[in-house]
C-alpha cells in the first residue's frame, strides 16, 4: 500500500516554517548557480552561433586574439591581394580587409576608465559583416577622413561617443558620424579608417585580415599551407573557430565558479534539508509506528518522506528561479579576458537553464531526504510506539 | 538577571545531530564566504599596498600602446624624478600557454634599488640565505652581480620555483606570442635568483629579466624590432610630491608623439582591478546569497529548537526566572552555534589556503585568507546568530507560563 | 494569625469566539499557615487555574489574592518572578524537570535566584535531595529516573529555596498507587516536619484523604470543604464562603 501524496504535502504545510527555510536555502544555491550561468550565457551568445564558416580570420602564428596578432603592411597586402581562396566582388575586388585593433582607454559616462576596442577598418569590412551589422543613426564613415562610427552601447556608455561628438585618439580628433548595432561583440566597438587610425595612434601594424572565402574552400588546407609560409606565416581560422576562442577564459572562469559555488552551497543546503527531514521524522515517530502497525510497507514510508523532501527541493527550485528571473535581460558589462576589452551583454536565462536549476534543486532535496527517509522506514513499530 | 547558562551547551549537545548538521552546513558556507571575501581583499590589498612613491608613465591611449624608447632620458630629466626603469610585458609561456605567469623585461640596473621594499632576494647563485652562512645582504649582492654579468639572467618568484620545480642555474626556454623570434626558436633565460614578495602588490609568480637582452634579441633575431616601452616606472625623489612630478611628465608629452598618463602605482593597480569587471560587486552579491543561505539554515535550527523549548520556558518562569531568561538562552544558543560553525568554516578556509592558491594559480597568485577576512567572517557568523536567535527568543519570552506548560515539549 | 493564602472574590473569564467562559466565579477560599489542603473537582472546574493564580503565573479578572500577606493580583508584573522565587515552590504533573539537566542541577536551578554562594547552593540542593531520599541519584538525568523519582526531584526543587508555600498540580497524576502514596507521604512529612503550607490539586480520593482539608471546586465555585480526621466531614458552600469572609 502506498501512502497518498497528500500525506507528504500535509507534513510540509504542518511544518511550513521549517520547510520554507530549507527551501530557501536550496533556493539560494540555485539562484547563485542560475545567476552566474545566465551571465555566462549572455556573454557566450555574443560569440556563439554568430560565426560564419565561409569567413576566414588570418592571425599571426601563435596568436589567439587580435590583441596578440600583428601583420606588417607588406604582409597584410600579400594576404589581401594574393590569396587564391579569397572571394571577389562584382568589380573583381577581393572581399577582404586588413584591420587594426586596439583596446583603448575610454571614460565611462558613469565614471571610471575601461577598455574599448578601436577597430581600424577598410571598405570591405562593412560588407563582410553582412546583415548582422546595421546603421541606426547618422551615416557610415568616409574613408580617408578622421571619422568614426560607434556601436550603440559604446555610444550610450562612453564619454565623447554620441553622434556628433568629437573623440580624441592620442592627438587626433575624430568625429562620430554614425551609430551602428551588431548582434555580436563587434557591437561594442569604435570603427574608423584603418589608415587614419594607424596614423593617429602612431602604429604600423595591422592585427588581422578578415576575408570571405570562395565557395568550396577547405579552410584546413589553407591553414596548413600558410602555417609555415615563408613570406607570410599565418594562422587561419574560420570565423566560427575564431569566435569560439574569444570566450575561453571568461566562460571557463564563470563555469568553474558556478560549479564550485553550486557544489559548496549544495552541500550546505543538503545538510539543511537533512536537518529538517530528520526533525520531521522525529516528530512523526509515533505516527510511523501506527502506519507500520496498520500495514503500510516500509517502502511506502520511505517514499512518503522522500516525496516530502523532493517537494521541498522543488519549492526551493521555484523560489530560486523566481529570485533570478528579474535579472533576465538586465544589461551588464564584463571584461573579456581574451580580448582585454569591456563587453556589454545581458543576463540571459534560457529555458534550459531554468530546467537545469530545477533539476539541481530537486536533486538537492532528494539527497537531503534519503537518509532521514531510510531512518523512518527502518523504525521498529514497538520503538516507534514507545516514543512520545 | 540570573540565567542558567549551562543549559546552552547542554541543549546543543542533547540534539547533537541537529547541532552537527547545522554547524557543518555553516562551516562549508562560511568557508565559501571567506574564499569569496579573500578574492576581493587580496585585490584591494594589492591596491592599498602599492607604493605611492612610484608613478607609472604609460600611454594615455591604451595599455597596449608603447611609449617611445627615447622617453626614458626625457623622463629622467624631469625634476623630482629619482630613478626610471623600463618595463615590458613579455607575454611568453613556458611549455604550454596554459602554464601562464607574468614576465617583464626591466632595466635591471635600477630595478633592485627601486623595488627593495617590495621584495627580498632569498636565494642567489651561491645558495639561499642562511646556507653556508650567507647573509641576506650577501645574497642580494650576489644576485645583482649575476644579473649584470649575465645577459640572459632572470630572477623569479618563489611560486614559480615551487610550481615548475626550477632551480637557480636552470636554463628556461620560453616562447613569446608578442615578440616571437623570427626563426621560431625559443627565448632562453637563466635563473640567477629567487625573490620573496614583501607586499600584496607583488606576486610570487613573476619573472624579471634584463631589458637590454630583450631589446637586442628583438632587434637582431626577432620577428619585429623592439619599438617601444610598455610602461616606465619612476621613483620620486624625496621632498617632491608624486602628483606634481606626474603632472610634469604628462605635460612634457602633451603634444605627442604619444601622450602619457602617469598614475601612481596604487591608482594604476586600482584601474587594472576595476577593468577586470566589477568583481567586488559580483562577489559581494554571491557572498550575500551565501550569507542568506547560512541565515536560513540557522533560523531553521533555532525554530526547531524553540518548538521544543516551551515547556522548559514555562518551568523556568514558574521557578521565578524572569521573562527574558529563555530568550537569552535561545540567543546564546544561536550565537554559540553560529560561532562554532563559523569558526570551523574560517579554520577550513585558512587550512585550505595553499591548495586554493595553487588552484587559482596565475589568476590570483596572492590569494590568502587574511586575518581581517577571518574576523569579518566571524563577525558575519555572529550577526547571523543574533538575528536567527531573536525571533525564537522573543516568542519564548512572550509566552505565558500557563500556555507554555500546557504545550507539549 | 492571618491566612497564608487568601482568595477573595476571584473571577476569571476566557472569551472564546464571542462566548464568555467563566472559569473562576467569585471564588473565595483561605489556606492557613502550615495547612495542607487538597483541591478536588471535576475536570475543567478551575483547579489548575486558581493554583496558577495563587502562584502568580496567571492573572485574575477581578478579586484579590494575598499570599503571605502580599497582594499577588496588584503586584507589578516585573516583581512577580522574584516574589515567586522567594515564596512559591511549584510541582507539576508532567514536564517537571529540565531534561538536559541532572537531578542535582534541576534542584540547583531555583537556588541560582538566591544570593547564596555556589557552595551553599550545592549544600542546600543535597539537603533537599536527601529529604526526598534521592541524594544518591543526584547525577542522573530525568530520562534515567522513574516517574516517581522525577516527581520527588521536582519536590526537592520546590522546597530547595525554602518557600512559604508549595503548590502541586496533580503531582501523582502520572503515577501508580504505590508511587502516588509515597509522594503524598513525602508532602505530608514536609507539612508536619518542616511546617510547609501545601496546596495539592488531585483527582485521587486516596491521595486527597492524606491532606488535612479537601476543598471541592465546581464550575469555579468552592462547593464544600471537607476537614479530614474530624467527625464533621463536610460543610456547606455557605460555610466555606463564611470562612473566607472572616
Ligand atoms: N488559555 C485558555 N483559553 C481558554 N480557555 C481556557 C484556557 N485555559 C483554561 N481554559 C479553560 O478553563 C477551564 C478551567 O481550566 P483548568 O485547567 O483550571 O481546569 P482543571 O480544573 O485544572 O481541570 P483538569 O482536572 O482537567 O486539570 C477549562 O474549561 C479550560 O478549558
Ligand atoms: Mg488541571
Amino acid at each position: 500500500m502506498a501512502l497518498p501524496i497528500n500525506y507528504s504535502v500535509r507534513n510540509i504545510s504542518v511544518r511550513w516554517a521549517s520547510s520554507l527555510f530549507t527551501a530557501l536555502g536550496i533556493a539560494m544555491t540555485v539562484a547563485v548557480f542560475a545567476g552566474v550561468i545566465s551571465l555566462q550565457e549572455g556573454f557566450e551568445q555574443l560569440y556563439r552561433e554568430r560565426g560564419r564558416p565561409d569567413v576566414a580570420i588570418y592571425l599571426r602564428p601563435g596568436a589567439n586574439s587580435e590583441g596578440e596578432s600583428a601583420f606588417s603592411r607588406e604582409r597584410a597586402n600579400i594576404l589581401l591581394k594574393e590569396r587564391p581562396e579569397i572571394a571577389v566582388d562584382a568589380q573583381g575586388h577581393p572581399l577582404a580587409a586588413a584591420e587594426t585593433f586596439l583596446a583603448a582607454y575610454m571614460e565611462q559616462v558613469i565614471g571610471g576608465n575601461t577598455n574599448v576596442p578601436l577597430r581600424g577598418i577598410q571598405p570591405a569590412s562593412i560588407a563582410l559583416q553582412g546583415d548582422a551589422l546595421q546603421l541606426v543613426e547618422g551615416r557610415w564613415l568616409e574613408f580617408g577622413t578622421d571619422e568614426v562610427v560607434v556601436g550603440q552601447p559604446v555610444s550610450e556608455r562612453m564619454v565623447d561617443c554620441a553622434l556628433g561628438d568629437t573623440l580624441v585618439l592620442n592627438m587626433t580628433p575624430f568625429k562620430v558620424v554614425g551609430v551602428f548595432t551588431h548582434a555580436g561583440a563587434e557591437g561594442g566597438e569604435v570603427w574608423g579608417d584603418a589608415e587614419r587610425m594607424l596614423e593617429a595612434l602612431d602604429r604600423s601594424y595591422f592585427q588581422r585580415v578578415i576575408a570571405r572565402l570562395k565557395p568550396g574552400t577547405d579552410i584546413e588546407t589553407v591553414a596548413a599551407e600558410l602555417e609555415d609560409d615563408a613570406r607570410v606565416p599565418a594562422k587561419v581560422l574560420s570565423e566560427v573557430e575564431y569566435l569560439a576562442a574569444q570566450t575561453t577564459y571568461l566562460s571557463g572562469v564563470l563555469e568553474g565558479l558556478a560549479m564550485i559555488l553550486t557544489v559548496i552551497m549544495g552541500v550546505a543546503a543538503v545538510l539543511g534539508s537533512m536537518n529538517t527531514m530528520l526533525a520531521s521524522v522525529g516528530a512523526r515517530t509515533h505516527e510511523i509506528g501506527v502506519l507500520l502497525a496498520v500495514g503500510y510497507s516500509r517502502f511506502s514510508i520511505f517514499m512518503a518522506f522522500l516525496i516530502e523532501s523532493a517537494f521541498i527541493g522543488a519549492l526551493g527550485g521555484a523560489l530560486g528561479v523566481l529570485i533570478v528571473l528579474p535579472f533576465d535581460g538586465l544589461q551588464t558589462g564584463l571584461m573579456n579576458w581574451n580580448t582585454f576589452t569591456d563587453v556589454s551583454f545581458a543576463f540571459t536565462i534560457t529555458p534550459k537553464l531554468i530546467m537545469t536549476s530545477f533539476v539541481i534543486a530537486f536533486v538537492l532535496g532528494i539527497v537531503g531526504g534519503t537518509l532521514p527517509a531510510a531512518r523512518a522506514a527502518a523504525l521498529k513499530p514497538v520503538e516507534a510506539f514507545r516514543a512520545a | 538577571m540570573r540565567t542558567p547558562w549551562r543549559l546552552v551547551p547542554r541543549h546543543l549537545r542533547a540534539h547533537w545531530v541537529r547541532t552537527g548538521l547545522t554547524a557543518a552546513a555553516m562551516m562549508v558556507a562560511v568557508f565559501l564566504l571567506c574564499f569569496l571575501m579573500s578574492i576581493v581583499t587580496v585585490l584591494e590589498k594589492a591596491v592599498s599596498e602599492s607604493s605611492a612613491n612610484r608613478v607609472v608613465p604609460q600611454s594615455a591611449v591604451s595599455l597596449f600602446v608603447e611609449l617611445p624608447l627615447d622617453y626614458h632620458g626625457k623622463i629622467a630629466a624631469v625634476p623630482g624624478v629619482e630613478n626610471v626603469a623600463k618595463f615590458q610585458w613579455f607575454g611568453g609561456y613556458y611549455r604550454t600557454p596554459e602554464d601562464f605567469f607574468a614576465q617583464f623585461a626591466v632595466s635591471h640596473e635600477v630595478f633592485f634599488d627601486m623595488y627593495e621594499r617590495d621584495m627580498r632576494l632569498v636565494e642567489g647563485p651561491n645558495g639561499p640565505v642562511g646556507a653556508s652562512g650567507l647573509s641576506a645582504d650577501e645574497v642580494s649582492a650576489q644576485v645583482i652581480q649575476a644579473m649584470s654579468d649575465n645577459r640572459r639572467a632572470a630572477i623569479v618568484g618563489q611560486g614559480l620555483i615551487r610550481d615548475f620545480e626550477w632551480k637557480v642555474g636552470d636554463l628556461i626556454p620560453m616562447q613569446s606570442v608578442f615578440v616571437p623570434k623570427a626563426d621560431g626558436s625559443a627565448w632562453e633565460f637563466e635563473v640567477v635568483g629567487v625573490y620573496e614578495p614583501l607586499k600584496a602588490n607583488f606576486d610570487d609568480r613573476t619573472m624579471f629579466f634584463r631589458w637590454d637582452y630583450y631589446e637586442e634579441t628583438c632587434n637582431n633575431a626577432g620577428d619585429m624590432p623592439a619599438t617601444g616601452v610598455g610602461t616606465y616606472s619612476v621613483t620620486i625623489e624625496e621632498g617632491y610630491e608624486s602628483g606634481e612630478v606626474a603632472a610634469r611628465i604628462d605635460a612634457l608629452f602633451a603634444n605627442g608623439p604619444q601622450r602619457t598618463w602617469t598614475p601612481t602605482e596604487a591608482v594604476f593597480q586600482a584601474t587594472f582591478v576595476a577593468m577586470l569587471g566589477n568583481v567586488p560587486l559580483f562577489v559581494s552579491t554571491i557572498g550575500g546569497a551565501v550569507a542568506f543561505a547560512i541565515f536560513f539554515s540557522v533560523v531553521n535550527t533555532m525554530l526547531m529548537a524553540a518548538r521544543q523549548r516551551s515547556s522548559e520556558a514555562g518551568i523556568l518562569k514558574a521557578l521565578g526566572f524572569r521573562n527574558g531568561v529563555m530568550g537569552r538562552l535561545m540567543l546564546a544558543e544561536s550565537i554559540l552555534l553560529s560561532l562554532v560553525g563559523g569558526g570551523l568554516g574560517v579554520s577550513l578556509a585558512i587550512a585550505t589556503q595553499e591548495p586554493f592558491r595553487q588552484m587559482l594559480g596565475a589568476m590570483l597568485p596572492q590569494y590568502a585568507v587574511l586575518n581581517e577576512t577571518a574576523m569579518i567572517a566571524l563577525g558575519v557568523s555572529l550577526l547571523i546568530g543574533v538575528i536567527a536567535g531573536i525571533g525564537p527568543a522573543v516568542t519564548l519570552s512572550r509566552l505565558k507560563v500557563t500556555d507554555a506548560l500546557r504545550s507539549e515539549g | 494569625m492571618s491566612h497564608m493564602i487568601n482568595v477573595d472574590n476571584v473571577t476569571k473569564r476566557y472569551e472564546r469566539g464571542g462566548e464568555v467562559l467563566t472559569v473562576l466565579d467569585n471564588l473565595c477560599l483561605t489556606v492557613d499557615q502550615g495547612d495542607f489542603v487538597s483541591l478536588m473537582g471535576p475536570s475543567g472546574s478551575g483547579k489548575t487555574t486558581i493554583l496558577n493564580c495563587v502562584g502568580g503565573i496567571d492573572t485574575v479578572d477581578a478579586g484579590t489574592i494575598t499570599v503571605n500577606g502580599e497582594d499577588v493580583t496588584t503586584m507589578p508584573q516585573r516583581r512577580l518572578p522574584d516574589w515567586r522565587a522567594q515564596n512559591i515552590g511549584f510541582v507539576f504533573q508532567s514536564f517537571n524537570l529540565v531534561p538536559v539537566l541532572t537531578a542535582m542541577e534541576n534542584v540547583i536551578l531555583p537556588l541560582q535566584l538566591t544570593p547564596l554562594s555556589r557552595k551553599e547552593r550545592k549544600a542546600q540542593a543535597i539537603f533537599a535531595l536527601e529529604i526526598v531520599g534521592l541524594a544518591d541519584r543526584m547525577g542522573h538525568r530525568p530520562s534515567q529516573l522513574s516517574g516517581g523519582q522525577e516527581q520527588r526531584v521536582a519536590i526537592a526543587r520546590a522546597i530547595a529555596t525554602d518557600p512559604a508555600v508549595i503548590l502541586a498540580d496533580e503531582p501523582t497524576g502520572d503515577l501508580d498507587r504505590e508511587n502516588a502514596n509515597a509522594i503524598m507521604e513525602l508532602l505530608q512529612r514536609l507539612n508536619t516536619e518542616l511546617g510547609k503550607t501545601i496546596v495539592v490539586v488531585t483527582h485521587d480520593h486516596v491521595a486527597a484523604e492524606m491532606t488535612k482539608r479537601i476543598l471541592h471546586l465546581d464550575k469555579g465555585v468552592l462547593e464544600r470543604t471537607e476537614v479530614m480526621g474530624t467527625a464533621a466531614a463536610g460543610a456547606s458552600a455557605g460555610a466555606a464562603s463564611g470562612t473566607a469572609a472572616s
